[in-house]
């Protein structure tokens, strides 16, 4: 298509220097062609002179009898025919007007009609003396002379001569300019050109090049040409973006563009590959130590403080690294292992360096591996080693006793797979809402087998994924509600801090629509995140649960007692319910209780268990002493 | 009846008039009555001597052309009668692809024969009805239709316009 539209150019370039070219050379025709007028009006003052001459020579020799009567009127005749063509028509209408030479022709054709009767009266005879018509007619000599030598040479026709010169002059200057023109024009859409090509593969927002062009750079090369590649990935963008403003996440980014390019070094490619990820290629014979020691600076440059408006952000990246040793790589398998080695470090949530290496590449087949067994798990109905347990969570307030849906996978060869690490792989692979609907699937499935009594007594605490986190939930619920032999004030749902501060505008719908179905909604591990106070006012949930890092020692540990009142306190200020996790002994549970939680779980009360113990825990939990104590004590 | 035959014989005339000239086709090589205004020479079919004279009256005899234009040499459009050139050649039954054209000064000029024969180009012998003098550019003057066919408003048929015809050479 390039070519095609090359070709129509260079077409229209030819058609344009061949229309130049062929102006030129009619350009000089024409000039040619008005100096044969020139030529033209000399030619006729030479005929005229000729006539005129040879009229009055014939006039000499008539008078000296050396001519007849007949030759001196053919004569006659000849030079009033040259003389009348002089003084009309187109032709000579030009040198008529020049030097007098109209007045002067005029003047000698006057002369010559008036002379007519004398020389055709029968009395003139060959030798007459005619010696005052000669003289008479001699006098003409000197001035048509003048005029033939003026046409040549005088002022008037190097005037003349000078312009057609100058006209042509100025007419080749023109055509030149044109050609000039026209050349620019190319030019100038060669320029274009190349400018769209190049923006094609910029990145408008940081100016480094983009995607496309490292893509076009991974296919030009077979083997990479440099000895190690980074990407460089942000942790936290998606927040600044959606939490402050797109704006503010664009400046983020420009800033970031201009660190890289600051700090890179020389022969070195970056590209902004996507939205928070960039790559940097490092020059063949670059040392390993430099290479670290470069990005590491890189890794400290990139961590900093982002402040908008009221907003502050912790920017940090994560580099992954894969070196290239004896260029045995290409581009695509160094960005492909760079990619695993960030991808290790977002898993863990950690930031700074890591270089790629053969665990991370076991590793990453090993999540493969599982990705493909949990996709195969969740397919199944039964037998899977994919599960459902079930903690309780027990009132401290009240009777009320719920139970929170704890994700279980016991793989076939590789055992207990932490949960964790289950719901990060979905999320990771874009399997989060599957497995949020298998979650409530499975949920449906297990309240069949449970006595009905039980099924009424009990509350369900589920956990949200965040991918699940999205406008159809609500919808979802209700529809899954239809089919759940269970109450919507029976459901509990329960988001992390992260999920609702990323679609934070959004979250509000879709926590108020929860809440018209009369579905609690709970902020799972509170305190670990970044809420801030005005977040949690407007925030639509109804329980918070506090996370278990703020109960363990508890008991002997009077800062952590204060900081956990100050936090039931300003829960209860908004009319949140507080939930402890990880209460593992007497004394936590002691604690929670003295600190005004309303619900508390955790391992004195019971571990997540599948259906079957549940039955059997709930029947000795109300023989529980300690319960007993209290329902005495509430009655 | 006789008064029909009156009435005819005005149209008849001109063609009994003109009959004799083209049966006196071998005659163009004899000297005419008249003075001689046009000699033409070369390989003419009707001449085996390669010449043919013509005086007015001979020109006269043959077919009879119009032409009203203007010349560069004249300031109004005139009125040209005279024998169509490629009709004179085709008399002659000329074979030649070059026609020298001289003048009474001895101007020559050769012209272009496929122009000459394409366009109404006569050897007009009268302006304006007038017989013309040496002075008026006669006796025959080549003109070419300028007013009626701007393609021929260019230098090389202006020259061809030999005014003071008196002799045609025609060429192969």
């Amino acid at each position: 298509m390039r070519r095609l539209r090359y070709l129509f150019l260079l077409l229209i370039t030819l058609g344009f220097a061949v229309a130049i070219a062929t102006s030129l050379v009619y350009n000089q025709r024409n000039a040619q062609i008005t100096s044969a007028r020139i030529q033209l009006s000399a030619w006729s003052l030479a005929q005229l002179e000729f006539d005129y001459l040879r009229f009055v020579n014939t006039l000499q020799l008539f008078q000296a009898g050396g001519a007849t009567r007949e030759k001196l009127q053919f004569d006659y005749e000849l030079l009033w025919s040259r003389l009348e063509a002089f003084l009309s028509g187109q032709e000579n209408s030009a040198i008529r007007q020049r030097f007098n030479a109209g007045e002067t022709v005029a003047q000698l054709f006057a002369q010559l009609r008036s002379d007519e009767a004398l020389l055709f009266s029968p009395d003139l005879q060959p030798g007459t003396p005619i010696e005052q018509v000669i003289e008479r007619y001699n006098r003409y000599l000197m001035p048509i002379r003048q005029l033939i030598i003026n046409n040549f040479t005088g002022p008037e026709a190097a005037r003349i001569v000078d312009e057609i010169h100058h006209n042509q002059r100025l007419s080749h200057l023109l055509l030149l300019g044109l050609l000039f023109c026209g050349g620019g024009l190319i030019l100038m859409f060669y320029l274009e050109a190349r400018q769209n090509r190049l923006m094609a593969r910029t990145d408008p927002l940081t100016n480094l090049p983009n995607r496309n062009s490292f893509q076009a750079l991974q296919n030009d090369s077979r083997v990479a040409n440099c000895c190690a590649l980074a990407v460089i990935e942000l942790s936290n963008f998606r927040a600044v973006n959606e939490r402050i403003s797109h704006e503010a996440g664009d400046r983020l980014l420009q800033r970031i563009g201009e660190t890289l390019n600051r700090l890179k070094p020389q022969g070195s490619f970056i590209a902004r590959v996507a939205g928070d990820e960039f790559v940097m290629t490092f020059p063949q014979g670059f040392p390993e130590e430099l290479v670290m020691g470069a990005l590491n600076s890189l890794a400290y440059a990139l961590s900093f403080d982002f402040q908008s408006d009221k907003h502050l952000f912790q920017v940090g990246t994560r580099i992954g690294l894969s070196f290239n040793p004896d260029n045995s790589f290409s581009l695509q398998k160094l960005y492909y292992f760079a990619t695993l080695a960030a991808r290790e470090l977002r898993a863990g949530k950690h930031k700074g360096l890591e270089v790629f290496n053969e665990e991370i590449s076991n590793r990453y087949l090993r999540s493969q591996n599982l990705l493909d067994d949990l996709k195969r798990a969740m397919a199944q109905t039964e037998s899977s080693g994919l599960s459902l347990y079930y903690q309780p969570i027990v009132g401290l307030v009240d009777t009320s006793i719920g139970v929170e849906a704890l994700l279980r996978w016991r793989h076939p060869t590789l055992g207990f797979i932490p949960p964790l690490e289950v719901v990060e792989l979905a999320e990771n692979n874009q399997l989060g809402q599957k497995l949020g609907e298998w979650i409530l699937q499975r949920l449906k499935q297990d309240l069949l087998r449970l006595p009905q009594g039980l099924r009424e007594a009990l509350y369900f605490s589920v956990n949200l994924s965040p991918a699940q986190f999205t406008a159809s939930l609500p919808e979802q619920i209700e529809q899954w509600l239809g089919e759940a032999p269970i109450r919507a004030n029976q459901l509990v749902l329960e988001m992390t801090e992260s999920i609702s501060v990323a679609n934070f505008n959004e979250g509000g719908t879709i926590l108020r629509k929860l809440n018209e179905q009369g579905i609690a909604v709970a902020l799972d591990d509170f305190g670990t995140g970044y809420s801030s106070l005005s977040y949690l006012r407007e925030l639509r949930v109804q329980r918070i649960k506090i996370d278990k890092s703020f109960i363990q020692g508890i008991s002997h540990d009077q800062q952590l007692q204060r900081v956990v009142r100050s936090i039931v306190e300003l829960c209860h200020t908004f009319r949140f319910k507080v939930t402890c996790e990880g209460i593992e002994d007497e004394n936590d549970a002691q604690q929670v209780i003295d600190l005004g939680c309303d619900h508390a779980q955790g391992y004195w009360y019971g571990k997540p268990m599948p259906v079957p113990a549940l039955i059997t825990w709930h029947g000795e939990f109300l023989a529980r002493p300690m319960l007993k104590k209290r329902l005495l004590v509430q009655q | 009846m006789p008064s029909l035959l009156k009435r005819l014989l005005p149209l008849l005339l001109p063609i009994c008039l003109a009959s004799p000239a083209v049966n006196a086709a071998g005659d163009w090589q004899e000297l005419p009555a008249n003075p001689l205004i046009l000699t033409v020479t070369g390989e003419l079919g009707c001449c085996p001597q390669g010449q043919a004279l013509f005086d007015l009256q001979r020109l006269d005899a043959l077919p009879q052309v119009e032409v009203k234009t203007l010349t560069p040499w004249t300031d109004q459009e005139d009125s040209y009668r005279g024998v169509r050139l490629s009709v004179l050649l085709d008399e002659l039954k000329a074979q030649g692809q070059r026609i020298d054209a001289t003048a009474l000064n001895d101007y020559s000029m050769l012209l272009n024969l496929p122009a000459a024969r394409q366009y109404p180009v006569i050897l007009a012998t009268r302006k304006n009805g007038k017989v013309m003098r040496v002075r008026d550019k006669g006796p025959i003057w080549v003109i070419y239709p300028l007013s009626d066919f701007p393609e021929l408003r260019k230098e090389e048929h202006h020259q061809a316009m030999v005014w003071q015809l008196k002799s045609l050479n025609i060429a192969r």
